[in-house]
């Protein structure tokens, strides 16, 4: 029977130069998925507990989704997962864009690297042929001028490149992968995972086309998808026309757009920035991802005497209109444009780093870096010249920027003092554009993604399902729609209740490898700023209670079958999920329910909620 | 062009292009957050944005 997923997990150790393939079977991906459950997986099984994440047993996973390369909007997406060197704790983060496609279609449902190359190579993975090759010639080049060099050498402009910028190189821990030169994974320091391996990039050329056991399903959803891009009025016609630049109007009118160190809900001129403006002054074309037709993804150009900005970097997101715009008080859209630009050439986190930088900025106005020998004139917020300053000195840790690659909190703990009061963090991953104290769906999420602040971590039914089954989060399909688009690939005729227990089994895994690495229940809150009120605005009578976020986290934890006091999985969740516990070596992470479960009661919650989305 | 009696509020306005209450939408009006018992007067500036993933859905 055809089917989306082809059981190969492809292995690569640059240590050694040992390239071979995994079969895992149909029931590890029918269990897992893609996503976070298989990268999961991997980091609890083969990553020695307390291994540093730039130490060559750091395992880089690329994990493809189910739908991951069918012909269907919003199945371009892949996840990257490792150690984080930023968190020390679960690492992962999802892209758009064509890359993972192309993987898929060259028949890999995954890549797991792992070790270290003498010097610097790129892999070269033409269907089923892998080579490692010298990448000496690349090291140290922006990502712009790699894509074109390995396009020349390997003879084909079709080829889709995944790679470092001269971040990832140095090591910054906030460093992101680059794919297609404008899509990044860009969450949790993956840039310097593969850094630490001394790989320059991953070039992949796919000549087959992903199976799919029922044609019909996904057809006519891919035609509803694009009949309702062209009407107006529908979410994915607003997607293509604005971009989600649009939250930067809407949030400011609400009083909760980020503003100078997620102080101020509010900033003056912040218009300047918004989706309208951008479509008047410099956004050349709306460009798409691997068969979508909603086409959401701005591509920018600007060419005036004082700023050039090419589209082949795409435009800024609006987590990169605020990260690096109205977080450090800049409105100058075309600083903004070409910060973006920047990051993405030089391989840089937008959030991350527009967030420690910002936070330096009110270190530096509040007089906290005089005693540090640093220049409080180069971090002034509003000065568009002190990001674009800044994002370069960190890609190449020039100066300070040595001290903003280590990110926000590690920074903090270094110069000292009360510093890390003003880090807005959750877990050492510097908190993404939405504020907790206006929006339900981040104050649910924040303070228990295994990753940390980061908007898209799947700590929730919603973003979970599409994590695991490779959809992206902005299509408007409801949980029965991609349970459904899932059965159309696989053939597997999944159940509801089972697509439940296997984004369960990722999210337990998940909490089992950061309870291995030392978080503990202290680590699922949010930081100080997000309990103080925004300084301006329609919020600012408003408080987020710490007792509030204590009172959700525990009653999250009985929701997954985690004891409510400290999120420890209990053994019957771990037996009902399939879990071994001596395979993966957690029998000090779990606890005993202390009433039994009734017989047959399931020991998570099983939320069949379809609200969430809508659908043809 | 729809006409609207002096004094009307912005639901009246959104009504009388079709956008009954169920709708969600953020609504400004002269750079403001307003609902949709604000009261218009002449010159008002008002815009009325559709929620987006990551925009005012689910408030706190």
């Amino acid at each position: 029977m055809p089917t989306s997923v082809q059981n190969q997990i492809l292995r690569v150790n640059l240590s050694n130069g040992r390239i071979w393939t995994e079969n895992p079977g149909v029931s590890f991906f029918r269990s897992h998925l893609g996503g976070r459950n298989v990268i999961a997986h991997y980091l609890l099984t083969e990553i020695p507990k307390g291994s540093d994440a730039l130490d060559p047993v750091n395992r880089l996973v690329f994990a493809m989704g189910p739908v991951t390369g069918i012909a269907l909007p919003g199945a371009g997406r892949h996840s990257v997962g490792a150690k984080s060197p930023l968190t020390g704790l679960f690492g992962e983060s999802e892209a758009g864009g064509y890359w993972g496609s192309e993987l898929k279609q060259a028949g890999w449902d995954g890549l797991v690297i792992e070790g270290k190359a003498e010097t610097p190579v790129y892999l070269w993975i033409k269907d089923q042929v892998v080579e490692i090759r010298d990448a000496r010639h690349l090291w140290g080049q922006v990502t712009g001028p790699v894509e074109a060099r390995l396009r020349e050498e390997l003879g084909d402009t079709q080829v889709r490149v995944a790679q470092i910028g001269p971040a990832g190189e140095n090591l910054v821990r906030y460093a992101c992968i680059v794919n297609d030169l404008n899509e990044v994974a860009g969450r949790t320091g993956l840039g310097a995972v593969m850094g630490s391996k001394n790989l320059k990039a991953i070039a992949v050329r796919g000549s087959h086309r992903v199976e799919v056991s029922d044609t019909l399903p996904i057809k006519t959803t891919a035609r509803w998808v694009a009949r309702e891009t062209l009407g107006e009025g529908g979410p994915h016609h607003r997607l293509h026309t604005w971009g989600t630049g649009a939250m930067v109007r809407s949030k400011q009118l609400e009083g909760h757009l980020i503003v100078r160190n997620f102080r101020d809900g509010q900033l003056d001129h912040a218009t300047d920035i918004d989706a309208i403006t951008m479509q008047n002054k410099v956004v050349d074309h709306m460009d798409r991802c691997f068969a979508c037709s909603v086409r959401c993804k701005k591509r920018v150009k600007i060419d005036t005497e004082q700023v050039k900005v090419e589209p082949k970097y795409g435009g800024p997101e609006y987590e990169t209109l605020a990260a690096i715009g109205t977080n450090t008080g800049v409105t100058d859209i075309m600083a903004v444009c070409k910060g973006n630009e920047m990051l993405n050439y030089l391989g840089l986190d937008s959030i991350s780093a527009g967030a420690t930088i910002a936070w330096a900025m009110e270190m530096a106005e509040t007089g906290r870096f005089a005693s540090q020998g640093i220049d409080e004139e180069s971090l002034r917020f509003g000065s568009a010249r002190s990001v674009l300053d800044m994002i370069e000195k960190i890609a190449y840790r020039e100066g300070v920027g040595d001290l903003l690659a280590e990110g926000s909190l590690r920074a903090a703990r270094i110069i000292g003092g009360d510093a890390e009061n003003y880090v807005v963090h959750v877990k050492g991953l510097e908190v993404a554009m939405h504020d907790p104290r206006a929006m339900k769906d981040m104050r649910d999420n924040y303070p228990v993604t295994p990753t940390g602040g980061d908007h898209t971590g799947a700590g929730l039914k919603r973003t979970s399902v599409r994590n695991t089954v490779g959809l992206c989060q902005f299509l408007q399909y409801n949980d029965a729609k991609a349970l459904e688009l899932l059965n159309a690939a696989t053939g597997w005729n999944m159940t509801p209740e089972e697509l439940h227990e296997t984004f369960e089994r990722g999210l337990t895994l998940a909490r089992l490898f950061n309870l291995r690495e030392g978080m503990t229940a202290d680590d699922d809150r949010l930081p100080d700023r997000l309990h103080e009120p925004i300084r301006m605005g329609p919020l600012s009578n408003h408080i987020l209670s710490r007792s509030e976020i204590r009172d959700y986290v525990s009653g999250y934890y009985e929701e997954h079958g985690w004891d409510k006091e400290h999120g420890r999985p209990y053994t019957d969740t771990l037996a009902h999920l399939n879990i071994d516990i001596d395979e993966h070596d957690v029998a000090n992470l779990t606890s005993e329910r202390p009433e039994p479960l009734v017989v047959g009661a399931l020991p998570y919650t099983l939320s069949l909620d379809d609200s969430n989305g809508h659908e043809e | 062009m729809v006409s609207i009696e002096l004094g009307a509020t912005v639901g009246d306005l959104l009504e009388a292009h079709g956008i009954e209450a169920s709708v969600r939408v953020t609504l400004g009006v002269n750079n403001q957050l307003a609902t949709r018992e604000t009261q218009l007067k002449d010159g008002d500036n008002l815009e009325v944005l559709a929620p987006m993933s990551g925009g005012s859905r689910n408030r706190v």
